[in-house]
């Protein structure tokens, strides 16, 4: 069995590669993870952040349910449904741009992101074509505590979609494995949100 | 470096994520308008619990990271959809006054 299949991890060819190898090592058990430490970091305090955020809207839904039935009836469960299957098809470009990038695969590692970004975009668009409806209806941040919470928690995590797709346009451009890995991983992060974040904030009732 | 999860595994892993949305939109009724029962609720939970371990350990790849962090991670998310799947079963039952 070679190295890399018993250890799940790539041997250093360049002395670069063995210095970030060494460097890693300070991070303690966050060098355990893929890409980088500090990444990680980032993603066990948005979890946190959108975990807290989720269970607060379950809690005011407990103290109003009337409300929030109503105003959660007036949501398209159907383009939240859709948008988790772009996002979760986002998600696994993205983790393809990093296998093509593994084998020295650079450019069809950057042609992967590109379909990444896009389908990124795609959810953006629908998650506005969703709040253009909510608008004509006059419904706002302030029309009650559920649409408060909703374009809160829904918001938020648009803004880490936009934010995604800034950093793999910048790691498709600066493409070494540990940058596409890292890149990679935030964008597994907004994913792994919205799939925490779609079923309690547009089905459970 | 971590060894990356081969193409063969992350699209198994893609069309289990499209099939697992397809089980949350049909367990959370997404046409129709009436309450979830306890099982619907937990049904939800449960899948979105297997979503996220799927996104965990193929495409941030934990299955490559030592240190017990894909467990870690697991607790705490089937500690987080407990929690979540016990309030909305809770109003459901109307166990609370509101």
């Amino acid at each position: 069995m070679r190295d890399t299949e018993r250890t799940g991890t790539v041997m250093p060819e360049t002395a670069g590669d063995a210095a970030a190898d060494e460097d890693r090592a300070e991070w303690g058990p966050l060098a355990a993870l893929p890409g980088n430490p500090m990444m990680w970091l980032l993603i066990w305090s948005e979890l946190a952040v959108f975990s807290l955020g989720l269970i607060g809207f379950a809690i005011a839904w407990i103290l109003d349910p009337e409300t929030f039935r109503q105003s959660q009836a007036t949501l398209n469960r159907l383009a939240g449904g859709i948008n988790t299957m772009v996002l979760v098809s986002s998600g696994f470009c993205a983790a393809l741009a990093v296998e093509a990038q593994s084998r020295k695969q650079g450019n069809a590692a950057r042609w992967w992101l590109a379909a990444a970004s896009l389908l990124g975009l795609v959810f953006l668009v629908v998650k506005g074509m969703e709040y253009a409806d909510k608008a004509a209806q006059g419904i706002g941040i302030d029309t009650n505590n559920f649409y408060t919470l909703y374009y809160l928690l829904t918001g938020f995590h648009a803004l880490h979609v936009v934010l995604g797709i800034v950093i793999l346009i910048i790691v498709g451009w600066r493409n070494s494995l540990e940058n596409l890995e890292t890149g990679a991983a935030f964008w597994h992060m907004v994913d792994l949100i919205w799939i925490l974040l779609f079923p309690v904030v547009y089905l459970m009732r | 470096m971590h060894n990356p999860p081969s193409r063969k595994i992350l699209i198994t892993a893609w069309l289990t994520l499209l099939a697992l949305t397809a089980g949350t939109m049909i367990s959370g009724h997404v046409s129709g308008g009436d309450a979830l029962g306890p099982a619907w609720i937990a049904a939800l939970a449960a899948i979105t619990l297997f979503k996220a371990r799927i996104v965990l350990r193929d495409y941030l790849n934990l299955r490559a990271a030592s240190g017990g962090w894909g467990r870690g991670f697991t607790a705490f998310l089937i500690l987080l959809l407990g929690i979540l799947a016990l309030l909305f079963i809770i109003q459901g039952l109307r166990l609370l006054p509101t």
